[in-house]
């Protein structure tokens, strides 16, 4: 299978990012206007808690705060994955040691370090609100998720040296 | 610091950087680039080229000069 080109890896994973950046934003969109809708109508939250079986209901201003939590995190996902097509576009057009690659990489581990502690907040924050006790055994999960953000700054490094050797191949004459 | 003398060789042999280029093949761009003392590295053979091009020797398109004080 080929790497570039139609009908190659490339065009899968562009693909892939592609569904994944428009599915995120439209599930924004939807929780945008749930908001708004909850806002407008506070007797639908009732009900939404009511037929999740949840232990209690919340304030409007709790839910207010978890759709602003949800939808600031949506926002994370959606610009990590931009940044992730912009990485994805240098590379299918083979310039993948792009000098702006290092700061996208930079930005795509801060956005991943961002969600995860806002995960955090937002377990403690929901565990609190409701007293419910969220997925047992979150450590290694978490491990995993800070081992991807350290690859991903090491993976930033590789590409500023990329794009150093690459400059200086520019400039051999 | 190294400075490509390439300004001064062009004037000294009434040559345009254009008639340079067509003479050794190497790009104008890549020209103006040694020109502006914008390279990092030069290749042997483009040292060659140029010094045939310019009947001169690596020493007199090459000198060493202090750093200018940034």
């Amino acid at each position: 299978m080929r790497f570039l080109g139609p009908r190659s890896i490339s065009s899968l994973l562009k693909t892939a990012l592609d569904v994944v950046y428009y599915g995120l934003f439209s599930l924004l969109v939807v929780v945008v206007l749930a908001a708004v809708a909850l806002l407008v109508m506070p007797n639908m939250a009732a009900e939404m808690v009511r037929r999740f079986d949840l232990s209690q209901d919340m304030s409007s201003g709790m839910e207010a705060l978890m759709m602003l939590a949800f939808a600031l995190s949506l926002g994370g996902y959606l610009l990590v994955t931009h940044l992730t097509r912009q990485v994805f576009s240098t590379l299918a057009a083979g310039d993948a040691f792009h000098p702006d690659n290092t700061r996208r990489l930079r930005w795509i581990g801060f956005g991943l370090a961002g969600l995860e502690i806002l995960s955090y907040a937002g377990r403690a924050f929901v565990e609190h609100a409701l007293h419910v006790r969220l997925e047992q055994g979150y450590g290694l999960r978490a491990v995993t998720a800070w081992f991807s953000v350290l690859v991903v700054f090491v993976l930033a490094e590789v590409f500023r040296e990329g794009a150093r050797l690459r400059q200086e191949a520019d400039l051999t004459i | 610091m190294i400075r490509i003398r390439l300004a001064e060789m062009l004037a000294r042999k009434r040559l345009s950087i254009v008639e340079l280029s067509d003479r050794t093949g190497i790009t104008v761009r890549d020209l103006e680039v040694l020109r502006d003392q914008g390279a990092m590295a030069l290749r042997l053979r483009t040292l060659d080229c140029l010094c045939r091009a310019l009947s001169c020797t690596p020493g007199e398109l090459i000198e060493y000069c202090e750093e200018p004080p940034r």
